[in-house]
């Protein structure tokens, strides 16, 4: 019989957890995708996506032993980036402070064919218009993270994320306009 | 469906157009590297540790040196002192 996918899953992060590195490299490849996304979704910029997601799964790797429930793997992964991301826009807030920082470097543009439809130039400007953690919860949910998981990450009650997550909505709908130039 | 579907579909195949060939790979060396940062680590803090520890022993051993030969030379004066105090000798 074949293993379920969840079986499957929780076998790979036991090997990861093994330190055996071909798991730890399949891990990373059937969430690097994902993780990518979620990264980009949080801080809108191409240029810092590939090192942000090998700082996630670098801690992934290295905090792995720590995991106690394997099938909890994916929502402890997506706490991880979220936490990540978060950190790493409050270090680049701070750095600002410090360092003299113009609106070309803000404004980096986006190279060529990255931006291949309007939509989702209308999506990159809405979820620029609102904050971090609205930007990540939207990620989460995108992610297919439950309201108690999301809860559990943000240590909010499930009301609370619901409330959250129908303010996100609205604001990125009023300044998600696919049909006017963002 | 929600009229964003698409473009949440765009923006993740986009961002996953951003990691690039054997990132994977590339991610568990670095991984490797970085485990053995907290061993330099210790060693670092072991090394400053003893040199620490040697230069209070040093000092130590020094500052009780010098406060002995004072405390003898002191002794000695008292005992020269004494000596001349008794009659007789």
């Amino acid at each position: 019989m074949e293993p379920s996918p969840t079986t499957a899953l929780v076998e790979l992060v036991r090997r990861a957890q093994g330190r055996d590195e071909a798991a730890q490299c399949e891990l990373i490849k059937a969430y690097q995708r994902r993780i990518a996304g979620f990264i980009y979704a949080i801080t809108g910029r191409s240029d810092s996506v590939e090192d942000i997601a090998q700082q996630i799964f670098i801690k992934m790797i290295r905090a792995l032993d720590r995991l106690e429930a394997p099938e909890q793997f994916e929502s402890w992964l997506f706490r991880l980036a979220r936490n990540t991301c978060i950190d790493h826009l409050r270090r680049q807030k701070l750095r600002r402070i410090f360092l003299p920082f113009g609106p070309e470097h803000e404004n980096v543009p986006e190279p060529d064919g990255a931006v291949d439809a309007e939509e989702f130039d209308a999506l990159r400007h809405a979820l620029s218009q609102l904050r971090p953690q609205d930007r990540a919860l939207l990620a989460l949910v995108r992610e297919g993270r439950s309201h108690g998981e999301i809860s559990e990450t943000l240590g909010i009650t499930v009301a609370a994320v619901k409330a959250r997550l129908h303010r996100a909505r609205e604001h990125l709908r009023q300044h998600y306009q696919p049909n006017h130039e963002a | 469906m929600k009229p964003e579907h698409h473009a949440w579909d765009c923006l993740g195949d986009h961002a996953a157009s951003l990691i690039s060939t054997g990132f994977a790979e590339r991610t568990v060396c670095a991984s490797r590297k970085a485990a053995c940062t907290p061993l330099g680590q210790f060693f670092l803090s072991a090394t400053t540790a003893t040199i620490c520890a040697a230069a209070v022993m040093l000092f130590f051993s020094q500052s009780t040196r010098v406060e002995n030969s004072r405390n003898l030379a002191g002794w000695q004066e008292i005992a020269s002192a004494n000596d001349d105090l008794i009659p007789g000798q």
